[in-house]
């Protein structure tokens, strides 16, 4: 998914067409994510309205040579995301996502990283814990939390290849 | 092959999600900047997180569009809407069907006649202004429904007018600096203004785009005087230009703000600094 950065100048500067088009571009990609942090479809519902208000709100400081703007406004939505966790037992995110994807597979996909290095890439962008508290998390030695999130970006990489 | 083994040390992973220290940071981009093989890593770890990050889409229900979307049209306001009015009471025809009239001459039957006109003539009356009272009853709740609306809205106005004058007074007085705090790498999209006011003692701050900080982890800002450090707040999010007061210190040097495990820290972490900014 490529956003452009003038797609971020053009929602600054009030077009509301380029804002139209930025939800449908990645509308779906931030209510996933909110589904997975939150657990939550009525906490989901309003994390993508606030992430989209921030969005708005935020574009006109967005500096291009800090962070690409896909990842800007993913770093947006996580933290709104963040501040709504609800935790519920009782909805299953993998379940929700199987029967309304966009066409992918991410069980597959999950399936394919080992689970431990899973775990790790699971807590260090959804919880964004740092990598001391994943040692302490999962109790293990300190050094493996990069390695093991270098083993799981690679399972990725092979997956996409 | 230091090259080989910076790129699986899980340094670049570590980089791209955000969970370097400062002086790792510092490497990463040194290397990068000296090898063209690093920098196509970072790129490719970016696009395989891109790739996870998208496996993760989910159709957001239809509505939610319109109300994200809302949003923007609104420019961020919120629209006022009024009040529901009233809905007035229905009433019946007063219309009422006349009785037949005898055709025979009967002295009996035209006093029953009269008599009967007579009631119904005052029946008619009676029901009228009763309809007419009632009729008015409803009017004055409406009225009264509307003056009640009216006064609200007024109050509402005068509050919005007052708070608008503070904020417009606030921005006008030449005695605040403005401090913008921006985030570190990690999490750079933070932004906060603060504002430094030595002619009143005061300090405030209108935290745009709070921090990212991990759960049971809190923000903390400090400000340096010489070779003084002192807490000056907590950061909270705040309503869009609304302002969090903070402890005013004199002339302070810099500000930052780092992770804490508590509020009640009393050195800051200065490994762990989330936003910054000089004087």
């Amino acid at each position: 998914m490529d956003i452009k950065q003038e797609t971020l100048i053009k929602i600054a500067a009030g077009e509301e067409e380029a804002f139209t088009q930025l939800y449908d571009a990645i509308g779906p990609t931030i209510y996933g994510l909110a589904l997975r942090i939150t657990e939550s479809r009525e906490k989901a519902d309003q994390v993508v309205q606030e992430a989209f208000k921030r969005i708005w709100k935020m574009a006109s400081s967005y500096d291009p040579s800090r962070i690409i703007p896909f990842y800007w406004i993913i770093n947006i939505a996580k933290t709104v995301a963040l501040e709504n966790e609800a935790r519920s037992d009782q909805f299953d995110f993998f379940a929700y996502q199987e029967s309304n994807s966009m066409g992918v597979n991410l069980r597959n996909m999950l399936n394919s990283i080992d689970t431990k290095h899973r775990k790790v890439l699971e807590l260090a962008f959804f919880r964004q814990m740092e990598e001391s508290q994943i040692e302490e998390e999962m109790n293990i030695p300190v050094g493996t939390v990069a390695t093991r999130l270098r083993l799981a970006i690679k399972a990725i990489r092979k997956i996409q290849d | 092959m230091k090259v080989q083994a910076f790129i699986t040390s899980g340094i670049l992973e570590k980089y791209v999600l955000n969970m370097t220290t400062e002086q790792e940071v510092q490497e990463v981009l040194d290397m990068a900047s000296q090898h063209l093989e690093i920098k196509e890593e970072l790129a490719a770890i970016r696009n395989s997180l891109q790739g996870y990050i998208l496996a993760h889409q989910v159709q957001p229900p239809a509505k939610l569009k319109e109300k994200s979307l809302s949003v923007f049209k609104n420019k961020g306001g919120v629209e006022s809407r009024s009040e529901p009015v009233r809905p007035s009471r229905s009433y019946h025809s007063s219309v009422e069907k006349k009785p037949a009239s005898s055709s025979g001459f009967n002295i009996v039957g035209v006093a029953a006649a009269l008599l009967a006109l007579a009631l119904l003539a005052a029946s008619f009356t009676a029901y009228s202004f009763y309809s007419d009272v009632e009729k008015a009853k409803d009017e004055t709740l409406n009225a009264n429904g509307e003056i009640e609306r009216l006064q609200k809205k007024l109050a509402s106005e005068e509050n919005l007018s007052k708070d608008l004058q503070s904020k417009l007074n606030f921005y006008e007085d030449r005695n605040n600096q403005i401090i913008v705090l921006n985030g570190s790498r990690r999490t750079p999209s933070a932004r906060a203004n603060v504002y430094w006011n030595a002619a009143t003692k005061s300090a405030s701050i209108d935290l745009v785009e709070v921090p990212v900080v991990p759960p049971n982890r809190v923000a903390v800002l400090w400000a340096t005087t010489g070779r003084q450090v002192q807490k000056i707040g907590v950061l909270k999010s705040n309503n869009p230009g609304e302002r969090t007061p903070l402890t005013y210190v004199e002339s302070p040097d810099l500000l930052y703000v780092t992770e804490e495990t508590t509020t009640e820290v009393e050195r800051p972490n200065r490994s762990r600094i989330l936003m910054t900014s000089s004087l």
